[in-house]
């Protein structure tokens, strides 16, 4: 199971930009083995999971037939801070809803207010829970 | 008629500007196993539907356009996901580009990266020998 090493800088470096930052991408394959990033919001449980909501069907059909993905953050104007994960994104439907889940509430309330939505106005529209299961790092 | 951008409209007019003078942008593509792999990269826009990035020919990038050659690139976006520029469409691998030290533009726009990592466009060039072209199908974002 992939886990993280405090004592490693880049893997620390690692830990905190997946527990402060708002927004990361999120590449599905399409049909037609065109890949397709996405700006998503995320939470990180601390371990190999990183839990999303998504508003869009397209990339639910593409995790349904492909559940190869890779999850990168922002990097730098320089070509560093890179962090790449991959691995396998599973829709799961025992995950709670967004509305459910107190920390993913709690990151993002300010983002849903801007987006007009209330926790339960959010949950009825970003309605698919994404499971991203973290096979590999890969970054500087 | 390939893909140009209206800038009369304020998202592609800043898409043009990040294109013309962004340094990163990040390369997508997809493995034997379908596993997408993200990478950034130095590129040159053509200034019409082209983007032109350099890599070292023994990276899994070229291995993996070899087999598919659909690919994305995007832009990174600001903290909380403002500015978001996502292009589709295939890359090649070509020989009708000059090399990385020959490329117009290419040791101006990165002649501040090229100083601050001690090297040079031609010291680039022995290393950096495969030319890819990206052609620009699809743009989102806002």
């Amino acid at each position: 199971m992939f886990q993280l090493d405090p004592a490693n800088a880049f893997h620390a470096r690692v830990a905190d930009r997946l527990t402060k930052e708002k927004v990361g991408w999120l590449t599905t394959v399409g049909a037609d083995g065109t890949p397709q990033p996405n700006m998503i919001w995320f939470l990180w449980n601390g371990g190999d999971k990183i839990q999303i909501y998504s508003l869009d069907s397209q990339k639910v059909r593409n995790i349904t037939r492909n559940g190869g993905v890779s999850f990168n953050l922002n990097g730098d104007d320089e070509g560093g801070n890179v962090i790449v994960l991959t691995g396998t994104a599973t829709i799961d439907s025992s995950s709670p809803s967004a509305a459910e889940n107190a920390p993913y509430v709690e990151k993002y309330a300010g983002g849903m207010k801007n987006l007009g939505l209330d926790p339960v106005g959010f949950a009825a529209a970003y309605r698919n829970p994404i499971v991203l299961t973290i096979a590999r790092l890969r970054g500087h | 008629m390939g893909f140009t951008l209206d800038r009369t409209s304020a998202f592609q007019a800043r898409v043009y500007d990040q294109l013309q003078h962004d340094p990163i942008v990040w390369l997508t593509t997809v493995g034997p196993t379908g596993q997408p792999q993200p990478s950034p990269v130095w590129f040159m826009w053509d200034g019409a539907d082209k983007v032109i990035m350099y890599s070292k020919p023994d990276r899994p990038k070229v291995r993996n356009i070899k087999a598919n050659p659909k690919v994305a690139l995007h832009f990174d976006s600001l903290a909380r996901g403002e500015m978001i520029a996502i292009f589709t469409g295939p890359v090649e691998i070509s020989d009708q580009y000059p090399p990385v030290n020959k490329l117009p533009g290419y040791a101006e726009k990165y002649h501040s990266l090229f100083v601050q990592l001690e090297t040079d466009a031609d010291k680039m060039a022995a290393e950096y020998t495969t030319t890819l072209v990206f052609t620009i199908e699809k743009l989102r974002g806002y």
